[in-house]
């Protein structure tokens, strides 16, 4: 079942186009990688899927709604959810006060006001915090966590509202080979709830978690299909090392 | 602070003995920088009545309120030195109202609530004025005396005015200024209540006497573009220019009237706030021919006023001169008159006070003697009109005895 | 104008210090008139007054992220609206006038609202602060200029407020009736800021776009907090009127707006009672400072303040309150979670 069609997208910057027709499927329980040399536009698409850019051209389809024109909280509680490329957790706040600033995302501002579900959500917190293995800071201030704990979090806060399809933007940027594993292991088990769309360097990373991926350069799909076969395109393959 | 000065119980000998010694100092020191307490100098039997000033001392009416500060410490000085009152020392509690009226209303709160004093003096803009009344009038239950020249129409019980009304500055002046300019006037003006009340004033006044009013206009107090309004002016054949407009603007609506040739083709140009201190604004080619009407000017060369003019000199200097623009001249008529009023009531309590006060006269004043008009709360007053030459004000009429302020009938 | 932080207290707080000074001023305050003289009862009046305005500025910019310098505008107008009530329908019930101040305050707000903050692009705080800005300067020029509200004088010689036949008169009446709705709005805030709304707040002033993702209609909640800012600054503006007996431009000027800002942040901006400490403070000092210093006294209180914000950014009440108290926490409802002594140390 397709989760998520974008057809013709198109971005322009001014002078620079940055999305040039682009067409991208993901289906259900599915991890799709969109990986491509830098300024290929992964980014760009994402934004543009998630609702921080708008498109000039071009229509997403999610869950067969158009959320072309949707603003990014209209988009999110219909089940699409973006973890930023910087680490954005709320600095000032603990770990704990992060995440539940997620989870009640859904509340009525009344709701909100009478801390309707301030006990209600308290197993869901502490069970988030050990799944992403943060139980150990669960007072802490957010801004004082090591950058892969960082990202962690922002990966947990993403997935708090039970998304449909997760957006990330360079998960494992910065961390260290070490955290990459472990991010590895934390996203895993998610896929029998929910989808990911993932931008990604490494492409080891890509290759062990994604199970289809889709090849961006200079604006353009150059390749899309099952991982295996989009590894082994000889196109791919020119495309990385014309821009090594 | 001296908080043992607050008290209003009678004083040691001791006690006596320090503030005489502290007071003969803060008398010579000239107003600033001391204690805002004036205390009557010598020994005295009674307990001091308590008068309250409360004047902006500071911010952009400062230049009108220092004035009013040290004439009323000069003639309340004046009063102890020849006796006090009813027996009794003055003692002047004055306070700035800063030119903020949300500040000076909490000022005046002290003064009436814990001073306690027996009566106010004070104001100098028409917003300061609404904004204090009702604290010291309604809430204080205190007698309020306001002494500057305005726009009239203020008939607050207990609320006495002892400057110059619009017509006491127009039943005279304009048909002068219809003889020694013209029949056509332009009306230029700084936008807030007093130029428009007056102005609908001086028209009645201006059209009575077989005038016309070619133009009026409003512009903001800063606004220094006026080519349009000068155009206009020189090209309808205007004969006199009752300019309303204040500093800062008026600066450059003088200054580009003249350049334009206002003055050399005969026009004349008139101003009624305009006092010895105004005369420093622009310099005296732009307003030679200047004619202003007010209740005193130095040159009116009386020898009461001229007295008065020495000691306030000797006292303070010359760069804040006692002059009827700044309300100075109202503040010493305002003493005066409570003075006379007390006397007569043999009491300090408002209702009688304010009973006496409602005709109370004085013989002497700068440019002579005035009258409170029964019933009204304001002063009937003589009015002269002088004309500015070479940098100086010279008196071109006086009145015919004591004019009418027309207010409050 | 951002809000500091010192994110190496990152432990919980061993102590809170804020609800003891709560209590202590709440003390203070309701036998004070016992021992003071009248005077100082009408200033601590006034005071309670200016607080309560400085407490809508507090919500907006140290809750919500909102720089709004144009508070006073609410309270201005709330202000005269209710004066032209009571001397134009001759109508001086409390009941009707500060209920009818509060809503006054609700309108204009709102319509600020839409034209500064809310639409589609989060505006910039400078934006913000420009716009209200602009918009309290307007409509003081325009108050200024129309005679029918008294121009520049305004309307003076206002009636006592009543409650049935009694008058409100200000004094002991006043003090207590303006206590009790610092105390009341104060406990109503104190309520939103420490409820799960009080979290999306916190997640509004420190990363507006980022909890949009999350789903939150951020600008829902902006309009709601400046509206009920605007409510608080109305039922002020309209005490204020009949406490001081007049209304005036200066009611509604960028002048007190901008005095507003230095009371909160003076006092502690986003800690609800530092508003209240720091109107009082000011106040205090302002009025003692120009007892002893005729000429001189605004350059000393200006010095003052510059000197606070400089060094102490966090106000006064930063010399007691550790941040975390100030941003405290909004978990569980028991909230005894040891804190974790071998990650103190950022990374």
């Amino acid at each position: 079942m397709k989760l998520l069609e974008a057809h013709s997208i198109t971005k322009v910057y001014g002078a620079l186009t940055a999305l040039n027709g682009v067409d991208l499927t993901v289906r259900e329980n599915e991890f799709h990688g969109l990986i491509g040399p830098n300024g290929s536009g992964k980014s760009t698409l994402l934004k543009c899927i998630a609702g921080a850019e708008l498109p000039n051209a071009g229509t997403i389809g999610f869950l067969g709604a158009d959320i072309g024109r949707a603003a990014p909280a209209e988009r999110s509680r219909a089940g699409l959810s973006l973890k930023f490329q910087i680490a954005s957790v709320l600095p000032e706040l603990s770990v704990y006060d992060n995440i539940l600033l997620a989870l009640q995302a859904q509340d009525s501002l009344v709701r909100l006001l009478f801390s309707g579900s301030r006990r209600a959500l308290d197993k869901q917190v502490t069970r988030t915090l050990a799944q992403f293995r943060l139980a150990s800071r669960i007072n802490d201030l957010a801004g004082v966590l090591s950058h892969g704990e960082q990202q962690w979090l922002e990966i947990a806060m993403a997935l708090a509202g039970n998304p449909k399809l997760l957006l990330l933007d360079e998960p494992t940027a910065g961390m260290s080979a070490q955290e990459r594993r472990a991010t590895g292991e934390l996203l895993a088990p998610i896929k029998q709830i929910c989808s990911l769309l993932i931008v990604e360097h490494d492409l080891d990373f890509i290759k062990d978690i994604c199970d289809s991926l889709t090849v961006l350069d200079q604006g353009q799909v150059v390749a899309s299909g099952p991982t295996d076969e989009v590894q082994n395109s000889e196109k791919v393959r020119e495309a990385y090392l014309s821009h090594a | 602070m001296k908080n043992d000065d607050r008290s209003s119980r009678p004083l040691s000998a001791s006690r006596r003995r320090f503030l005489q010694r502290t007071s003969l100092l803060t008398g010579t020191i000239a107003l600033g920088g001391g204690s805002y307490l004036y205390n009557p100098k010598g020994v005295w039997a009674a307990d001091p009545i308590k008068v309250g000033i409360a004047t902006d001392l500071t911010g952009a009416i400062s230049w009108g309120g220092i004035p009013n500060s040290q004439v009323a410490k000069m003639v309340i000085d004046q009063i102890n030195q020849s006796g006090g009152l009813l027996g009794r020392p003055l003692q002047m509690i004055l306070e700035d109202t800063a030119t903020n009226e949300q500040l000076a209303v909490t000022k005046v709160r002290k003064l009436v609530t814990q001073d306690k004093v027996d009566v106010v003096f004070g104001g100098i803009t028409s917003s300061m004025r609404n904004a204090i009344k009702d604290t010291i009038v309604n809430r204080g239950k205190t007698l309020y005396i306001y002494p500057q020249l305005y726009e009239g129409k203020e008939c607050t019980p207990y609320l006495f005015c002892t400057g110059p009304t619009p017509a006491q500055q127009c039943d005279t002046f304009i048909p002068w200024l219809i003889k020694n300019g013209g029949k056509k006037f332009y009306l230029p003006s700084a936008d807030y209540v007093w130029p428009h009340t007056l102005n609908a004033y001086a028209r009645n006044v201006i059209v009575k006497n077989g005038g016309e009013v070619i133009g009026e206009e409003y512009f903001p107090v800063d606004h220094n573009e006026y080519s349009a309004t000068v155009n206009k002016i020189m090209s309808s054949g205007v004969n006199v220019v009752f300019n309303t407009t204040i500093p800062p603007g008026v600066a450059a609506f003088f200054k580009q009237l003249n350049e334009a040739g206002f003055q050399k083709k005969g026009g004349r140009l008139a101003c009624v706030y305009y006092d010895e201190n105004a005369l420093g604004i622009t310099p005296a080619h732009e307003i030679e021919g200047l004619a202003s009407c007010l209740d005193y000017f130095k040159a009116v060369n009386d020898p009461f006023g001229n007295q008065l003019q020495a000691e306030y000199g000797k006292l303070f200097g010359d760069k804040l001169l006692f002059t009827a623009g700044s309300g100075a001249t109202g503040m010493y008529r305002g003493i005066k008159l409570w003075e006379a009023a007390v006397k007569e009531a043999k009491s300090v309590k408002r209702e009688p006070v304010a009973a006496a006060l409602d005709h109370a006269k004085i013989s002497d004043g700068p440019g002579g003697g005035c009258e409170m008009v029964p019933g009204t709360r304001h002063v009937k007053m003589n009015m002269f009109t002088a004309v500015s030459k070479g940098g100086k004000y010279e008196i071109v009429e006086k009145s015919n005895g004591p004019v009418m302020p027309g207010e409050c009938a | 104008m951002s809000q500091s932080t010192d994110l190496s207290a990152s432990s919980l707080p061993l102590r809170k210090v804020i609800p003891w000074l709560e209590l202590a001023i709440l003390g203070a305050s309701l036998i004070l008139p016992a021992f003071a003289d009248d005077f100082w009862t009408l200033f601590l009046t006034r005071v309670f007054i200016l607080g309560l305005l400085a407490l809508s500025f507090d919500l907006v910019w140290g809750y919500a992220g909102i720089l709004s310098f144009g508070q006073a505008l609410f309270f201005g107008m709330a202000g005269y609206c209710t004066a032209l009530i009571a001397t134009k329908l001759d109508i001086t019930s409390v009941l009707v006038l500060l209920p009818a101040a509060g809503l006054v305050g609700l309108i204009v707000s709102l319509i600020l609202a839409f034209i500064v903050i809310l639409g589609r692009r989060v505006p910039t705080t400078v934006f913000v602060a420009l716009g209200t800005l602009t918009g309290s300067y307007v409509v003081e020029r325009l108050a200024r200029g129309w005679s029918y509200v008294g121009g520049q004088n305004g309307i003076p010689s206002l009636p006592r407020l009543t409650l049935g036949s009694h008058e409100i008169a200000e004094g002991v009446w006043f003090y207590y009736m303006a206590l009790g709705m610092l105390v009341g709005v104060y406990v109503v805030l104190k309520f939103l800021t420490r409820s799960q709304l009080g979290l999306v707040l916190a997640g509004i002033r420190q990363h507006e776009t980022r909890i949009t993702f999350f789903g939150y209609r951020v600008q829902h909640v902006k309009g709601i907090i400046f509206a009920l800012a605007g409510i608080i600054a109305g039922l002020a503006g309209g005490m204020y009127a009949f406490h001081e007996g007049y209304v005036g431009p200066g009611q509604l000027s960028p002048v007190l707006s901008t005095q507003v800002v230095l009371y909160v942040l003076f006092g502690g901006v986003g800690t609800l009672i530092g508003a209240v400490v720091g109107a009082g403070v000011i106040e205090y000092l302002s009025f003692m400072l120009s007892e002893q210093y005729q000429r001189l006294w605004p350059i000393f209180l200006g010095l003052l303040l510059l000197v606070i914000i400089m060094f102490r950014p966090t106000g006064l009440i930063g010399f007691l309150v550790s941040s975390r108290e100030r941003i405290g926490s909004f978990g569980r409802p028991g909230d005894a979670a040891p804190a974790h002594e071998a990650d103190k140390n950022p990374p």
